[in-house]
C-alpha cells in the first residue's frame, strides 16, 4: 500500500494528530504531509473541518470567538465517508 | 520536430509564482508578444532569444500544480506538450519549497518531451539555510538539473547551454519515473491494450491508462468516445474495481519526491521551527504534556488570585462604601428605592463588577497562553486524553468550543454525521466549563479558601474534565457504538505574544461580561431584590426565603443554606447571577460573609454544584432546539442529578473529615 494509505490509516480511530507527527510516523518531510492532504482532501478522501464555518452562528455569544483555539485558518481535517470506505476495502 | 520548425521550441512550465516570467522576459527581453490562447481568456507569452547564432521560440505556459485537467490552466498546458511537442520543456522549480514543485516534474516527466528542471530562487533557499545539491538531484532525476536565481541572473548562462545541448541530444536523458504497485500497474498495462488502437498519434498510451485509472475526465471522455460500447463497458468495470488507483499513483508520486528529496536537500534544524519541534517533544508528550498542562491550569489560577484578589478586596471597598453614601444620600427616600439602589443595584450588579480585576488578569493569561500557540497544544493533549477515554473524535471541536461559551458548544456538534455520536456530545458540552462558570470559580473560590484558592480552582476544573470523561464512557457504552475518527490539526510556531492582540482579546471579553452585567444580571438582580424585599420590606418575611426555606432539606444534605441555593437557581439565567445573588442576600461585603455562612466542606459542596450544575437558560434553548423536548429535560434532569449528587458526596465526605 502507498503513503496515502498509510496515512488515512493514522486517521482511522486513535488520538488527533498534528502534521508533525503524521509526518513523523510516515518517514516524510511536513511539507510533503500537507501536500498528500491537499490531494486527499480534493478527492474527497478527507474534509478539512474549520469547526466556524459548518454553523454560521455558532459563536454568536461566545467570550472567546475573537481568539478561539480552533479559529478556521488552523486547518483540520478528518475522513469522509469516502475515506472510511476506502480503509474498510483494504 | 526542430526539423519542421524554423527554430527550437522551449517550454516554460512550473508552479505560479516560481520566477517562470523573470525567465522568459530574461531570455526574450523585447522580443516577446503577448496574447491569449486560443479560445481561451488565459494570457499566452511567446517570444524568441538567439543563443549561439541559432533562434530559439520560448513559449511561457500557465502556472499549474498538475497536469489533472482539473483546471483552463491545467488543460492548456497538457494540450500544448502533447500536441505541439516543444523541443524542450524547462520545468521551473522554487528551490525554497521543493516539494511542491516536484510534483509537477512527476507529471511532466510522465510526457515524451526532455524536460530541464530549473531550480530557481537558489538563493532564497540558501538563505533559509536549506541545502540543495543539484549534481546529486541530476543524477538522481536522470534529468538536467540547473540552479538558477533569476531575478539576480545567476545561473542563465548555464541555462542557455543546458537548454542548446539538450536540443541537441547531447545530454543524457534518462528520466528515473514513480512507479505504482504491480497490481495497478497490471491494469494499466490492460488498459494500456485496449486504448493503444484508437488513441490518436499525440496521446502516449501508457500516459493515458494512467490518466483513466486517475480518473481523468477529459481522457475518460476522449476513451469513451472511440471504444465500442463493450469496450467500454469492459474499461468502466476495470475503472470501477480499481477506483482507488488514483491513491497508489498520488501515493507513487510522494513517495518518489521523498526519495528525491532525501536524496539531495538538507534542511536546517535551527531556528523557531526548531525550538518548536523541541518544545512540543516535552509540551504535547502524553504524560509530561499532561503533567505540564496540569501545572500550567494551576499557574493560571495562582497568578490570578494572587494579583487580582488584593486588588477586587480594594474595588469590593469602595463598593460597600458606594452603598453605604447611598444610603445615606437617599435617607430621605422611600425605603424601598434606598434598598432597591443598595443592595438591588450595587449589591448585586456592583458586587459583580467588582470582580473585574480578577477576570482582566484571568483574561490577560489566557490570552498569553492562546497568542504564545499553547493553546492548541492544550487542544492535542486534550483531544489524546479524551479519546482514551473513548469519546468520539469528531466530538472533540465542539466540546473545545464549550470552554468559551456552551451555545456554540451544542451548536457545534452539527458538524457530527451520526445521531447517536451528536446527542452523546450534546449531553456531555454542558459539563465542559465555560468563561461564566469559570469567572464565578475564580471569584468566589478565594472568598472561602482564600491561600488554597489556585489548588481549589484547579481541583475543580479537573473534576469537571473527569466527569465529563466518565460519563462520556458510559453514555458511550449505553448509547453510542460507531466509529472513532481522529483529526490531523496543523500546530502553530511557539512566539512571543503580541501586546495588542492580549489587549484586544481582554477587552473583547471584559465588553461581553459588562453587556451582561448590564442587561440579564441587572434584571436577574433586580428580580432577586424584589423577591427578597417584598411583601413586607423585611427579608425573613419575603417571597423568596418562603421559597428558600422549601429547599432546606435539599440544601442540608450539601450543607447549603438557602441562600446559596437560591443563588445556584438563579444560575439557571446566567451563570454570574450566582454572585449577585449572594450579594444580595448576604449584602455586598461577601468576603466577610460567606465564610461564616458556609463551612469548608459546604462551600466546597457548593463550588462543586456550581460547576457541574444544569447550564444557563441559552444552552437548555439550544440543546432543545437541536436535540428536542426529551433530551433537553433528560439533559437537565442528568446535570441536576449529578451536580446535586456530587455537592452531597463532597459535603458528607468533608463532614466525615472534620470540615463540617
Amino acid at each position: 500500500m502507498g503513503l496515502m494509505d498509510d496515512l488515512l490509516r493514522l486517521l482511522d480511530g486513535g488520538p488527533m494528530l498534528t502534521v508533525e507527527t503524521m509526518a513523523a510516523r510516515l518517514h516524510v518531510h511536513p511539507a510533503l504531509v500537507s501536500m498528500m492532504l491537499e490531494r486527499l482532501t480534493a478527492e474527497g478522501y478527507l474534509r478539512t473541518s474549520p469547526p466556524t464555518c459548518t454553523v454560521s452562528n455558532a459563536c454568536e455569544g461566545c467570550p472567546l470567538h475573537a481568539s478561539c483555539a480552533l479559529r478556521p485558518q488552523r486547518q483540520m481535517w478528518t475522513l469522509t465517508d469516502k475515506g472510511h470506505r476506502h480503509l474498510k476495502r483494504e | 520536430m526542430t526539423d519542421e520548425r524554423s527554430s527550437p521550441v522551449i517550454a516554460l512550465a512550473g508552479q505560479p509564482n516560481v520566477g517562470k516570467s523573470t525567465i522568459f522576459n530574461w531570455l526574450t527581453g523585447l522580443n516577446q508578444h503577448v496574447g491569449n490562447w486560443p479560445g481561451k481568456t488565459i494570457e499566452q507569452k511567446i517570444g524568441t532569444f538567439t543563443h549561439n547564432g541559432r533562434q530559439y521560440t520560448v513559449v511561457d505556459l500557465p502556472g499549474t500544480y498538475s497536469l489533472t485537467a482539473n483546471s483552463e490552466e491545467e488543460r492548456i498546458t497538457r494540450d500544448y506538450i502533447l500536441r505541439e511537442r516543444p523541443d524542450v520543456v524547462v520545468a521551473v522549480a522554487d528551490a525554497a519549497v521543493l516539494e511542491r514543485s516536484l510534483y509537477l516534474l512527476t507529471e511532466l516527466i510522465a510526457l515524451p518531451v526532455p524536460i530541464i528542471l530549473v531550480l530557481n530562487m537558489m538563493d532564497v533557499a540558501e538563505h533559509e539555510g536549506i541545502q540543495i545539491e543539484p549534481k546529486v538531484l541530476q543524477a538522481a532525476l536522470g534529468i538536467p538539473v540547473v540552479p538558477m536565481s533569476a531575478t539576480h541572473g545567476v545561473g542563465m548562462d548555464r541555462l542557455l547551454s543546458t537548454i542548446e545541448a539538450t536540443v541537441d541530444g547531447r545530454i543524457p536523458y534518462t528520466p528515473s519515473r514513480p512507479h505504482i504497485s504491480p497490481e495497478h500497474q497490471e491494469v494499466a498495462e490492460k488498459l494500456k491494450a485496449i486504448v493503444a488502437p484508437i488513441l490518436p498519434d499525440l496521446y502516449p498510451p501508457d500516459w493515458v491508462a494512467l490518466k483513466l485509472l486517475e480518473g481523468d475526465g477529459e481522457m475518460i471522455a476522449l476513451v469513451r468516445e472511440r471504444l465500442s460500447p463493450e469496450q467500454w463497458k469492459a474499461v468502466d468495470a476495470l475503472l470501477y474495481r480499481h477506483e482507488d488507483a488514483v491513491l497508489d499513483i498520488a501515493s507513487a508520486r510522494y513517495a518518489w519526491i521523498e526519495r528525491m528529496i532525501r536524496a539531495a536537500v538538507t534542511r536546517p534544524r535551527v531556528g523557531q521551527v526548531s525550538f518548536t519541534g523541541r518544545l512540543d517533544n516535552v509540551l504535547t508528550h502524553p504524560l509530561w504534556g499532561m503533567l505540564i498542562l496540569l501545572a500550567v491550569l494551576g499557574g493560571v489560577f495562582w497568578l490570578t488570585y494572587t494579583i487580582g484578589a488584593p486588588l477586587q478586596g480594594w474595588m469590593g471597598d469602595w463598593a460597600q462604601k458606594l452603598a453605604d453614601l447611598s444610603r445615606q444620600q437617599l435617607a430621605a427616600a422611600p425605603p424601598w428605592l434606598t434598598a432597591l439602589i443598595a443592595d438591588g443595584l450595587i449589591g448585586g450588579v456592583g458586587l459583580v463588577i467588582t470582580f473585574l480585576p480578577i477576570l482582566i488578569i484571568f483574561f490577560a493569561v489566557m490570552a498569553v497562553l492562546e497568542d504564545t500557540g499553547y493553546m492548541a497544544r492544550i487542544a492535542y493533549l486534550t483531544d489524546r486524553f479524551m479519546h482514551a477515554m473513548g469519546l468520539h473524535g469528531k466530538s472533540f471541536i465542539p466540546l473545545l468550543l464549550g470552554f468559551g461559551c456552551n451555545v456554540p458548544a451544542v451548536l457545534g456538534t452539527r458538524i457530527i454525521e451520526t445521531k447517536r455520536a451528536r446527542l452523546l456530545t450534546i449531553l456531555l458540552a454542558p459539563l465542559v466549563p465555560c468563561t461564566a462558570r469559570m469567572a464565578v470559580i475564580t471569584v468566589l473560590t478565594p472568598l472561602f479558601f482564600h491561600s488554597y484558592a489556585p489548588l481549589i480552582a484547579w481541583g475543580l476544573v479537573t473534576m469537571n474534565v473527569i466527569v465529563l470523561a466518565l460519563l462520556g464512557i458510559l453514555l458511550h457504552r449505553l448509547l453510542f457504538h460507531g466509529e472513532q475518527a481522529s483529526f490531523i490539526m496543523e500546530l502553530p510556531l511557539y512566539h512571543l505574544p503580541n501586546l495588542r492582540t492580549i489587549g484586544l482579546y481582554v477587552w473583547q471579553n471584559l465588553l461581553a461580561f459588562l453587556q451582561k452585567a448590564g442587561s440579564t444580571i441587572l434584571l436577574v438582580s433586580l428580580l432577586v431584590w424584589a423577591l427578597a424585599y417584598f411583601p413586607g420590606g423585611v427579608q425573613s418575611e419575603s417571597y423568596l426565603v418562603a421559597f428558600g426555606h422549601a429547599l432546606e432539606p435539599l440544601g442540608r444534605l450539601m450543607g447549603l443554606s438557602w441562600q446559596a441555593l437560591t443563588a445556584l437557581l438563579t444560575s439557571f439565567v446566567a451563570k454570574e447571577n450566582t454572585i449577585a445573588t449572594l450579594g444580595i442576600l448576604y449584602g455586598s461585603d461577601l468576603a466577610a460573609a460567606l465564610p461564616h455562612s458556609l463551612s469548608p466542606a459546604s462551600a466546597l459542596a457548593f463550588l462543586v454544584v456550581q460547576m457541574l450544575f444544569v447550564p444557563c437558560a441559552a444552552t437548555v434553548a439550544v440543546i432543545r432546539q437541536e436535540a428536542g423536548n426529551r433530551w433537553a429535560l433528560f439533559s437537565v434532569a442528568l446535570l441536576l442529578f449529578i451536580s446535586v449528587l456530587a455537592g452531597i458526596l463532597v459535603y458528607q465526605l468533608g463532614a466525615v473529615l472534620g470540615l463540617g
